[in-house]
């Protein structure tokens, strides 16, 4: 028992460290915490004008664009109908649409590379893609027009309420994606 | 013990880890990281007061931020900020509080306030930035007037980044890095050509404004004398003669000789000056013979790379001084809108065309495909989504200098298209695709993607010089047809 007695002591000052700790820590995040004045809605807002989502749920069909040996340059059109978890919230909705696109597109362009979606009331939607991740895309004109094409027309087949997309990269708006497609006009 | 300590260490730095720390000088500020259902963000009134800009309320949910360099409009619940007529979008919303305060993500600081401030935010680590005066550049502005075109020369005390890019009303001339003082001469312009030159003190860095004359019909740009001296030569419309002020005599103009009794007679022409004979030479539209071929990428732009051996830029600079050996035995003159380190901006390349009034426009790349079994050339034309673009973007004119050219570029898609099938052994399809390069470009204009680097076929066909020959001699034979 004697021998014990400095493990003990140990154990004992962990435990009372630990738990001064977790109540600084507490009380330091308490503090940090703010009070919005309206309630956080989901990480990734959608403008309001998009509408309530049908009580019976359809499958999402995306339409995924890519070369094939006998159109080179003219992406063929790949439909692909997926059932989205979350498709019910309707804030969700695009981002889970571009997320399940680029999903699609994996050959040609990595998963993350879209940071944000966001919709406004005039029916545009704004894709922003990563910096980092673009600087990637090694796939010249058509996997570049390709990807563009693909989030496009999925976004527009499943969300009516969207009218064009404007890309942008980083945050910003940018003369291309990476280093062929123009950006300066909203994808229809 | 020790290492109770040690995760107490760790677990309070962790609760401090996402605080922003600014370094102005010797001074260190700290903004604190704040929480609101699962995001991070940071209360907006210290950033502002830390970084001298001021936030003015506009409105229900709606407010400004405002700096020397412009301003910025926020909107509760949205992660989106408008700049001039353009949108920023963030990483998470711009959240308000119940007592009136707005707190905003991290991403805020280099994406929006570093564009409305006049001072330098470095990022130097994950949450650590640094705040440092900017750099003046003094820009001294000398205005030539020629016969048949304005030079405005751009001389910069750094050497910095120069972007020239064209709007219906003005040529905006950006210099990047440093906070511009300017010093415009008093000549005046050709008025046809330029009504003005004037300086745009908004915007992060200022900028030049060259205000379009009613003549207006293309602009140039080149550097004289290293990267420190840059030009932009305006030109005007080629069915109509621009003559405003006397000047070298070996210039051809539209204009009928001088036996008009009521033109006055122009005095004896000018020594011409160094900068004078550094100019170029101007050749109408109607006298043009320019070709102009462009090699994609190049520089640090390495363009496709499947693997180390092949490289796109350094295949399609072998291509393209190919093409321009053919072309000079014709009485075409085929320019080159790069050299071989050189990756200018895409605007650079389709302005050098446009200010070359050039016959057409050919920029030539590689392909690569998720698919291996994709192979042959493309030739692309540029597509627009709709009619005619409205009035919504400033800088529509610029992407719409293709539109009127479409039909002829077509065209020439389909001879190139069908002499390159004839090369690689297949039968590919004209495409067309929105392309930066081809937009804003006057000729008929097309894209080729000479085969896919991720097929083995073309891949090993591409590093055949007597291959890349045969496809140089069916692009030069192709322009000469379509230029018959």
């Amino acid at each position: 028992m004697r021998g014990n007695r400095p493990l003990i002591i140990s154990i004992i000052a962990i435990v009372l460290a630990a738990s001064v700790f977790a109540y600084v820590y507490w009380s330091a995040m308490r503090n940090r915490q703010i009070e919005l004045k309206t309630a956080v809605e989901e990480p990734l807002a959608v403008a309001a004008a998009l509408e309530e989502p049908e009580a019976e749920q359809k499958p999402i069909e995306l339409l995924i664009y890519q070369s094939t040996p006998r159109r080179p340059g003219r992406p063929f059109e790949r439909k692909v109908e997926i059932d989205l978890a979350t498709s019910e919230e309707r804030a969700s909705r695009a981002r889970q649409i571009v997320n399940a696109a680029i999903q699609e597109l994996a050959a040609v362009i990595p998963a993350g590379s879209v940071d944000q979606v966001f919709v406004l009331e005039d029916g545009t939607a704004l894709v922003d893609f990563s910096r980092t991740i673009v600087g990637e895309i090694r796939g010249g004109a058509a996997v570049e027009y390709a990807i563009l094409l693909s989030l496009t027309r999925s976004l527009m087949n499943n969300l009516e309420e969207i009218k064009q997309v404007r890309f942008l990269v980083g945050g910003l708006e940018q003369p291309t994606l990476a280093g062929h497609i123009s950006l300066a006009t909203p994808f229809r | 013990m020790r290492g109770s300590l040690l995760l107490l260490a760790g677990l309070f730095s962790t609760l401090a880890a996402q605080d922003l720390q600014f370094q102005s000088d010797q001074t260190f500020q700290t903004i604190r990281s704040r929480q609101a259902g699962g995001q991070t963000l940071y209360e907006l009134d210290q950033i502002i007061a830390l970084l001298d800009l001021e936030l003015v309320a506009a409105g229900s949910g709606t407010a400004e931020v405002r700096g020397p360099r412009g301003r910025l409009v926020l909107t509760e619940g949205r992660p989106l900020l408008r700049y001039r007529d353009e949108y920023i979008l963030l990483s998470s919303a711009v959240r308000k509080a119940t007592d009136g305060a707005w707190f905003v993500p991290q991403d805020i600081l280099e994406k929006g306030l570093a564009q409305v401030m006049d001072r330098k935010l470095e990022h130097t680590s994950q949450y650590n930035y640094r705040l440092e005066s900017l750099d003046s550049n003094v820009v001294r502005v000398d205005i030539v007037n020629y016969p048949d075109h304005v030079t405005v020369i751009f001389s910069s005390s750094n050497d910095t980044p120069f972007q020239v890019r064209e709007s219906r009303r003005y040529l905006k001339v950006e210099f990047d890095g440093f906070s511009i003082q300017p010093q415009i001469t008093r000549v005046a312009p050709n008025q046809e050509l330029i009504r003005e030159v004037r300086f745009d003190s908004s915007g992060r860095f200022g900028s030049f404004e060259i205000v379009k004359g009613s003549e207006y019909f293309s602009h140039r740009q080149y550097s004289l004398s290293g990267p420190d001296r840059q030009v932009v030569a305006v030109y005007g419309r080629p069915a109509s003669p621009v003559i405003a002020s006397p000047g070298k005599t070996s210039v051809e103009t539209l204009d009928p000789p001088v036996s008009n009794p009521r033109r006055p007679t122009p005095p004896p022409p000018r020594r011409p000056s160094r900068r004078d004979l550094e100019a170029p030479e101007f050749r109408s539209d109607r006298d043009s013979r320019v070709i102009t071929i462009d090699p994609g990428h190049g520089g640090d732009d390495v363009g496709v790379m499947p693997t180390q051996e092949v490289l796109e830029a350094q295949v399609v600079w072998q291509v393209s001084q190919q093409i321009q050996e053919f072309l000079n035995l014709t009485l075409a003159e085929p320019r080159l809108t790069r050299d071989q380190a050189m990756n200018p901006s895409l605007e650079f390349r389709s302005a050098q065309s446009n200010g070359d009034r050039s016959k057409a426009f050919v920029s030539v790349h590689l392909g690569a495909s998720e698919s291996s079994g994709v192979r042959g050339p493309v030739v692309y034309t540029h597509r627009y989504f709709d009619r005619r673009d409205s009035e919504e973007s400033a800088w529509l004119d610029w992407n719409e200098g293709q539109r009127d050219a479409l039909p002829q570029s077509r065209r020439l898609a389909a001879i190139l298209q069908r002499k390159l099938n004839l090369v690689f052994g297949v039968g590919n399809a004209v495409a067309e695709a929105p392309l930066a390069v081809l937009g804003p470009i006057k000729a008929p204009a097309v894209m080729i993607e000479l085969g896919f680097l991720t097929n083995s076929e073309d891949r090993g066909q591409l590093q055949t010089p007597e291959f890349l020959r045969q496809i140089a001699a069916a692009i030069a034979s192709g322009l000469a047809e379509f230029l018959e």
